[in-house]
């Protein structure tokens, strides 16, 4: 009886290929019968997938005994004469051996079968199949050591090159396999393997085989005795440098030339034997007049100075100082100049560290004696133009090692010092100062900076990188971590490239810096910089840079010494007006106060608080002079050391302030003052700080009794600074991002206290009448407060209400009743952020039917008699509103249906104009309510279905309308416009479908279905619609009209071209300096003009070349600065049109 | 290829500085006008670089008169043979046509002594009509566009460069 293998095997060899449909079956058949079952039994292959996931009964030997039967079936086949049966039968064991369970075949089997595989490797139609077979075997295992050295010995005699990709590929995959399971064998080979790869590599030259081959040799480099092949080793890897290759544009591997070039790159840093053929090599690359090449070998010669050592660098040292040299002296990238000195650097740094296995003089003195002079000869006139490529040099050198440091700075420092000592000129003295600050970033790079002082972090650090660092020979070199990476840098650092450039000898703990003899006259030089107030910023710029870069030097300063930086710069934030030098000082401080606090604590902060004014007599308080000093503080406050120092002063300061007696009734400073908090707090909430959430307990409730205290006092608000709308604003805004910040449990504390003090009324005895319609009026303007935190509620926070529906038809019904705006409007954004975060959508559902929109919609659509009337239609709307976005926002079907009738009211001329600039509220973001950091409901891209939405509505309703409310939906298109986003218009601007869309444009064709189609047909419509806004009289309106016609133009500019005709003319309109026109309405009108002559084709735009070139003549005397320049822009590039 | 002088840059002026403007009207608010911003990055017809990196354009020798409408432009030739030194003239002219208003009368000189053929230079820039006879040259009119190509800059390129 024929086996299941027996007749899968002949049902393979029968098919055609070993591709087809009916071989593809026959292969999977034999391959499952092999792996589950034993010999004999039959199973349906169709159903054999389903055994793999049952337990199936292997006794020891069934998938070897299988592989036997299989071998056996195939017998006859694999000796045929015939080269396709030979090569497929050979195939499809090999296929099986890749996919069995390799575990269970004994060594013997693997011995026999892999001897079988290796010596018929000579057999070149069945070689590719053999090859596969072999790396199948390789990973056996009971592979053994003698298997994998008789394989490898096999593949070195055979001609590798001559077959293709996919084939030699193989090859290398089988050698990485061995050498990753039997190195110890193969390096029993030694000289052999060596020898034999290089000939399997020699000619290589597709793209993933060489990646693979790289790695190979890397690790061979390091495995290998390679002694007596290191040429020949050399030769085949050498021979790819400089690495030209252009990766295809649709490239499916995505090997980059850049992959290529690293791994190139780690075979020449490989071993230091590669030195005396790699040098002189590498060095006449550098002068290569490709650019990528040029970069490609200084990036080469840093990665592998610290390998090859001290001795085989030292013979082309002046060479390649000269090569280098040049790149930097007359760098025409940055990025060339970058390489150049990062292999500068390494140089040195490999130097110092041969300095004991080199028994000659110092070699690093040695070697840079010639270029310090060359540079020092430069810096003579240290402000022309070569002195920065020299600084930037002495600085590549400096921060190698303690030696090259030393040596330079002894060199450097005493003359540029002696040169600022001789020279008057204040250029010349900023230019020495640069010089300096590049010793000075030096020194931070090999010796550290005040951030990694006594932690353990650095070390740590370093010694994980020296053993990343494992091809490097010389142990003492190590990698140092890039400087304080997580502080923000506004100092000069070399851009990172591809590896780190920077290295620096372990012992660095050890060393000082050999600025430290020059501290104080540093000190002299930068401070009397700082401070010389009649010189030029520049100085004073470079002055202070000097004394900070000096409080950042680790063990340089003590922390006396940096208190006296922080009195210098302090001095900048109290006295002086230079916006640049007080940003940059403010800079400084800032990040000094992130290692050392306490100095800006001592020093600092009380002289800033200090300068506020006690009282509102202060002449500084008419002058505005405290912004400056606010300012400052606010920046300083974001670091969480300084925030709870001046935090707690600024409120201290402003209740002295409000408890002082004082004639003025000029609340902006003290208005100020809290606004910093709230900048403070804004930026903290930015930058996810933790310590906001604690203010719950300090700051907000101080701020909230304060509130309550002066409206119970003061029921009709007429405390200047408490009873102030902004006051009240700003406090609101505070507690909103205190809140924000809290967890939900926290929060639900603090919202059932303002229940009871707004709901019941329980503030010490008497009650707060927030919440009632005839409550005085400051008390009823705290709703405002009461609005901020129901509204920063997260959802999960359960309001403390009987129930929802009553407490919001309470509200509603409060909304439509108040007197007072402020208390409206509060309301009105508290319901909608309660009905935003209702979860229970059902009742939601119900509640808006029944109880919102009927009611509301009678109060709208009532005529008005009288004026309480009209307030109250004004009232209702304003609630619809809210609602409204609340529902949009969460996409609820009925926020579009009330869009619907927000729309329909567009067309009475009672409230279609309060209607159409309800789209802001509808659309528009909210600061306080309803956003996504309080933790609105919003759906992803509720924009776009909202524009989708109401667009149609807004363009038939404009078309159909009466002449005096046509300009309602303009407003409320302008609105929409101006708040999606970018993209969600440019999708309704598909520019490919033009020619169809502008046909049917063109023939009045209608085309009433939602596809992009008639979206595109929309925008068509949407043009003249927008044209004709423009001549509305509302600034901000044409702003956003102008942005999207600014938009259209790059990104649809036939839409744009088959207007032409109309947008020219308003736009020249809207250049002229005439009544209506603002600057920033000037300024968008010329921007989307200039942009003209660069997306229109020629044709389009000659016909008005001369009219827009004659009209233009008058914005060039505009008044503003600004537009002037716009319209100088503009013009100029219509000059360029030509044909 | 003809080398130029580098120019001293001791003491570079800082020609971002507006010139001090004489308006003795302040109820008639003519604004205050900057053309060295206009002409300092008009690019060098042979060199990569601006007229202000190579000192030609300087700020202390261009005065404006905001009230007759007048301004006065000097500039200085690399070095006093410079062929050049036409084309630069025209570039400026050209710039100045375009980018300040019709009030304006300008006019444009070779500074003193700083050029072998300075007379001829002069007449040259400021006869009108064979302005507008130079600029009827195709050619010429492309040239003169390629230097203004990056007069819009108004020296942001050269703090780019200091880095």
């Amino acid at each position: 009886m024929e086996s299941a293998i027996q007749r899968n095997v002949r049902n393979y060899i029968v098919a055609t290929g070993d591709s087809s449909q009916e071989a593809l079956a026959a292969s999977s058949a034999i391959l499952e019968t092999v792996k589950f079952l034993c010999f004999g039994i039959h199973v349906d292959p169709v159903h054999s997938a389903a055994l793999q996931f049952a337990p199936v009964d292997v006794n020891d030997g069934n998938v070897q005994t299988s592989i036997l039967v299989l071998v056996q079936a195939l017998g006859e086949y694999l000796t045929s004469e015939e080269d396709s049966v030979r090569a497929k039968a050979t195939g499809i064991l090999s296929f099986v051996l890749a996919n069995c369970q390799q575990n269970q075949i004994n060594a013997t089997a693997v011995n026999v079968l892999t001897d079988f595989f290796r010596e018929r490797l000579a057999d070149k139609i069945s070689a590719p199949k053999l090859l596969e077979g072999l790396l199948a075997l390789s990973k056996f295992d009971a592979f053994s050591n003698e298997n994998a050295t008789k394989t490898a010995k096999a593949l070195f005699n055979v001609n590798v090159q001559s077959f293709q990709q996919a084939v030699r590929h193989t090859v290398f995959q089988t050698i990485d396999s061995l050498l990753k399971q039997h190195l110890q064998a193969l390096q029993k080979l030694g000289d052999d393997f060596v020898f034999g790869f290089t000939q399997i590599m020699d000619g290589e030259k597709d793209p993933r085989n060489l990646l693979l081959a790289f790695g190979l040799i890397k690790n061979i480099i390091h495995e290998f005795d390679i002694a007596s092949h290191v040429e020949d080793l050399f030769e085949v890897t050498f021979c790819y440098f400089p690495i030209t290759f252009k990766p295809p544009p649709d490239d499916p591997y995505g090997i980059t030339a850049e992959d290529l070039k690293f791994s190139l790159r780690e075979c020449l840093a490989a071993t230091p034997h590669f030195a005396k053929f790699a040098m002189p090599l590498l060095l006449e690359k550098l002068s290569s007049s490709s650019g990528s090449a040029k970069k490609d070998s200084m990036e080469t010669i840093a990665a592998c100075a610290p390998i090859y050592g001290a001795t085989a660098l030292i013979p082309y040292l002046a060479d390649l100082f000269d090569a280098l040299k040049i790149e930097i002296f007359h760098a025409t990238d940055p990025a060339l100049e970058d390489a150049a000195l990062a292999a500068m650097h390494r140089i040195v740094a490999t130097l110092s560290a041969g300095i004991s296995v080199i028994a000659a003089a110092d070699p690093t003195e040695k070697a840079l004696k010639p270029l310090i002079v060359e540079c020092m000869v430069n810096l003579k006139e240290p402000e022309a133009k070569n002195s920065k490529p020299a600084g930037r040099i002495l600085k590549a050198a400096a921060s190698a090692s303690d030696p090259a440091c030393n040596a330079i700075v002894t060199a450097a420092v005493p003359i540029l010092l002696r040169q600022y000592r001789e020279s008057n000129l204040a250029t010349r003295k900023k230019a020495i100062i640069d010089v300096l600050h590049e010793f000075l970033e030096a020194s931070k790079t090999l010796y550290g900076s005040i951030d990694d002082t006594n932690d353990g972090t650095r070390k740590r650090k370093r010694k994980r990188e020296r053993m990343s660092l494992s091809a490097s020979y010389d142990c003492r070199v190590a990698v140092c971590p890039a400087a304080s990476d997580a502080v923000p840098s506004c100092s000069l650092t070399l851009p990172s490239s591809s590896f780190s450039p920077f290295i620096v000898p372990p012992a660095d703990q050890d060393f000082v810096t050999p600025l430290l003899a020059y501290k104080d006259r540093f000190f002299e030089i930068f401070g009397t910089a700082l401070m010389s107030s009649n010189e030029y910023s520049a100085l004073r710029l470079g002055g202070l840079k000097g004394l900070h870069l000096m409080a950042m030097l680790r063990q340089y300063l003590a922390i006396n010494e940096v208190g006296i930086v922080v009195q210098s710069i302090n001095q900048i934030l109290l006295d002086d007006d230079d916006a640049e030098l007080r940003t940059e000082a403010l800079k400084s401080l800032f990040m000094i106060a992130h290692h050392r606090p306490a100095p800006l604590l001592e020093h600092t902060v009380p002289s800033l608080v200090a300068q506020l004014p006690y009282s509102l007599d202060d002449p500084a308080v008419a002058h505005r002079t405290y912004e400056k000093t606010l300012h400052a503080l606010g920046e300083l406050a974001v670091k969480p050391a300084l925030f709870a120092v001046i935090v707690p002063e600024l409120l201290k300061k402003l209740d002295r302030v409000s408890n002082t007696d004082s004639t003025n009734t000029d609340v902006t400073y003290p208005q100020a003052m809290l606004s910093t908090v709230l900048t403070v707090l804004n930026v903290k909430s930015a930058q996810a700080h933790t310590d906001i959430g604690s203010c719950i307990t300090t700051l907000v409730p101080r701020l909230v009794s304060k509130l309550v205290e002066s409206a119970m006092a003061d029921p009709e608000g007429s405390d200047s600074m408490w009873g102030d709308v902004s006051t009240l604003q700003i406090t609101a805004s505070i507690v909103a991002f205190v809140l924000r910040s809290l967890d939900a449990s926290s929060q639900k504390t603090f919202i059932d206290q303002l229940f009871d003090l707004f709901m019941k009324g329980n503030t010490a005895g008497s009650s707060l009448g927030g919440h009632a319609v005839d409550a005085p009026l400051s008390q009823a303007r705290l709703t405002l407060l009461f609005a901020a935190v129901v509204g920063s509620s997260r959802k999960e926070v359960i309001l403390p209400v009987a129930s929802l529906p009553e407490f919001l038809t309470e509200l509603i019904g409060l909304a439509l009743e108040a007197n007072d705006d402020v208390q409206r409007e509060a309301v009105t954004r508290t319901v909608g952020s309660v009905v935003n975060k209702w979860q229970d959508d059902a009742g939601l559902t119900t509640f808006v039917q029944t109880n919102v929109i009927t009611k509301l919609s009678a109060i709208m659509t009532s005529p008005v008699v009288d004026d309480l009337a009209q307030r109250k239609q004004s009232a209702a709307l304003l609630v619809h509103l809210w609602i409204t976005k609340a529902l949009v926002l969460r996409t609820h079907a009925l926020g579009f249906e009330m869009t619907d009738s927000v729309i329909k009211l567009f067309g009475d001329p009672q409230v279609g104009k309060k209607a159409s600039e309800g789209f802001n509220v509808i659309i528009g973001d909210d600061e306080l309510v309803l956003n996504k950091a309080s933790f609105a409901v919003i759906k992803l891209l509720y924009k776009q279905r909202f524009f989708n939405h109401c667009l149609p509505g807004l363009v038939s309703g404009f078309k159909s309308s009466m002449d005096d409310v046509k300009h309602n939906h303009l407003i409320a298109l302008s609105y929409v416009l101006r708040n999606i986003p970018k993209q969600v218009l440019l999708n309704e601007l598909p520019p490919l479908r033009f020619e169809t869309q502008y046909f049917a444009w063109n023939h009045n064709l209608q085309i009433h279905s939602s596809n992009d189609i008639s979206n595109h047909f929309i925008f068509h419509q949407l043009f003249p619609l927008l044209i004709q806004s423009l001549s509305l009289p509302y600034p901000s309106l044409k702003i956003a009209t102008l942005n999207t016609f600014y938009m259209a133009t790059t990104d649809a500019p036939q839409v744009v071209a088959a207007h032409i005709q109309t947008l020219i003319p308003a736009l020249l309109g809207l250049s002229k300096m005439a009544e209506p026109n603002t600057m920033k309405v000037r300024i968008a009108a010329l921007r989307c003009l200039a942009q003209y002559p660069s997306a229109l084709r020629y044709d389009i735009l000659h016909p008005y070349k001369t009219q827009v070139l004659l009209e233009l003549g008058q914005a060039l005397d505009d008044n503003k600065r600004l537009v002037r320049r716009h319209a100088v822009d503009c013009r100029a590039r219509w000059y360029t049109i030509t044909s | 290829k003809k080398k130029k002088k580098t120019p001293n840059s001791n003491q570079t002026p800082q020609l971002s500085h507006a010139p001090p403007s004489s308006n003795p009207f302040p109820a008639f608010p003519r604004p205050p006008l900057v053309p060295v911003d206009l002409i300092r990055s008009i690019s060098d017809p042979e060199h990569p670089l601006t007229l202000e990196q190579l000192n030609v354009a300087q700020c202390e020798h261009i005065t404006v008169d905001n009230t007759v409408g007048r301004v006065h432009v000097e500039f200085t030739p690399t070095i006093p043979h410079c062929s050049m030194a036409t084309l630069i003239g025209l570039c400026i002219r050209v710039r100045l046509l375009r980018s300040l208003p019709d009030r304006f009368k300008v006019d444009i000189n070779v500074r003193q002594g700083t050029h072998q053929s300075e007379n001829a230079v002069n007449k040259q820039l400021n006869d009108k009509e064979r302005v507008a006879a130079a600029l009827e040259n195709a050619h010429l009119l492309e040239v003169v566009n390629q230097c203004l190509a990056t007069a819009g800059q108004r020296g942001s390129e050269v703090t780019a460069v200091e880095r």
